[in-house]
């Protein structure tokens, strides 16, 4: 795996037009982005679609990353899961259940949660999760992974919409507490 | 929950991925006119971003790349829509990238003083542009409004592309600025005629008109009660220059 250095390095490159970075960054990280539009989108033809429209992206904004703000990786999952959560929301006939058969390739993967591998940053943040009531810590993994809106969590939930916009945000502002903290 | 809840919570929201379409429209909206928000929500991807750790990497199929390629290679040679604002916006880069390099400093000074006392001695493309056109679209580029203005004569126009709003609600324009203290400003409602937009724009400089984002909401019939928008805001856009 490339280091964050590294992947800064290539990605000012890539703001000078560098194709070789590019093709580096897109090695370093093509695994990571499509594991997370594929989880969104769960159907691999719009996955694929979704993965070349957000390396077009990462090559004309390039230069608009700021290391201060983020970390390489995090700007281009960012990108990554607005990218397929906009086309998500657009096109409400996709259903939870549907195209199960694409994510079990991502089941048969190694569990990415193992803990000696993460960043101080990844466990301090998990284990502020983990202080939420079970539901909640459940409710904000399915969200993040799945990028589920509260509509769709309600329904897997079984629970009222205003009671999953409740949690939500009393959720997110628990976990700013306690990352603050 | 207090308003300053609201913000922090819509922009947690936001990065979690949990808000429907037309609130993430606002929000993108937001982002592009209020700094102080956009901040919250480039906090919050810090504070969520790493939890990408918990999502299994997939390989993806071996011909993606080439595909990126070669639209690489395709993107000067097509004109698409979103082409277009694409290359409009590193255009834009570019020249603000040319106004701060040192090299070019004293060829700009003349450059500008020409233009602002003498500028039909500039070549055309040099020429500050005097036409513009916003496409206020939904987040999926579907047209509703597109908005045209003259600078020179002074003229500002807007046209109804799509659908009408839902029954019993009112479209309402709106524009907002860094600049504007209070958000975005009315332009007017859609009742069975468009509103006149040149009454209120003309009173603004150019580099307000040229640089402010245009939105329209959804509002209860006649329009907002509040004077800002209360519904969703499904088309926004900026203008970019048509006669150069």
């Amino acid at each position: 795996m490339s280091t964050p250095a590294e992947l800064v390095e290539w990605l000012n490159a890539v703001s000078q037009g560098d194709r070789a970075a590019f093709e580096r960054l897109y090695g370093a990280t093509r695994a990571k982005l499509y594991g997370v539009v594929l989880r969104i989108l769960r159907r691999r033809e719009l996955a694929d679609e979704v993965m070349q429209e957000v390396y077009l992206k990462i090559w004309s904004s390039a230069g608009q990353f700021n290391p201060g703000l983020a970390s390489p990786i995090t700007w281009m999952v960012t990108i990554a899961r607005n990218r397929a959560i906009d086309l998500v929301r657009k096109r409400r006939e996709v259903s939870i259940e549907e195209e199960p058969e694409a994510m079990d390739v991502a089941a048969e993967l190694p569990n990415p949660l193992a803990r000696r591998e993460l960043t101080e940053e990844v466990r301090r943040l998990m284990a502020c999760i983990e202080r939420l009531e079970p539901e909640r810590q459940a409710l904000v993994l399915l969200a993040y992974r799945n990028g589920w809106s509260r509509e769709q969590l309600a329904a897997k939930l079984g629970r009222p919409v205003n009671t999953i916009k409740t949690w939500l945000r009393r959720s997110l502002l628990e976990i700013r507490e306690c990352l603050g903290s | 929950m207090t308003v300053n809840e609201d913000r922090e919570a819509l922009a947690a929201e936001y990065v979690l991925g949990t808000l429907d379409a037309d609130e993430r429209a606002r929000v993108e909206l937001m982002l592009e006119t209020d700094p102080p928000f956009a901040t919250l929500v480039h906090a919050w991807e810090k504070k969520l971003g790493e939890l990408h750790n918990v999502i299994a990497p997939v390989e993806p199929p071996a011909d993606i790349w080439q595909r990126i390629v070669s639209r690489l290679d395709g993107a000067s040679a097509t004109s698409g829509g979103a082409d277009v604002i694409d290359l409009t916006r590193r255009l834009r880069r570019w020249r603000s990238a040319a106004v701060v390099s040192g090299a070019l400093a004293a060829s700009l000074l003349l450059f500008v003083a020409v233009k602002e006392t003498a500028p039909h001695l500039l070549p055309a493309p040099l020429r500050p542009a005097e036409r513009f056109v916003a496409v206020l679209q939904e987040g999926n580029g579907s047209p509703g409004f597109v908005m045209t203005v003259d600078l020179k004569s002074k003229s500002f126009s807007v046209r109804k592309v799509g659908g009408e709003p839902p029954a019993g609600r009112s479209y309402q324009m709106w524009f907002v600025h860094p600049s504007f203290p209070g958000g975005p400003r009315s332009l007017g409602v859609f009742t069975d005629r468009v509103p006149d937009i040149s009454a209120t724009l003309a009173q603004y400089s150019p580099d307000i008109v040229n640089n402010a984002t245009y939105a329209v909401s959804i509002e209860p019939l006649g329009g907002s009660p509040t004077g800002s928008p209360t519904g969703p805001v499904p088309y926004h856009g900026k203008l970019i220059e048509v006669d150069r």
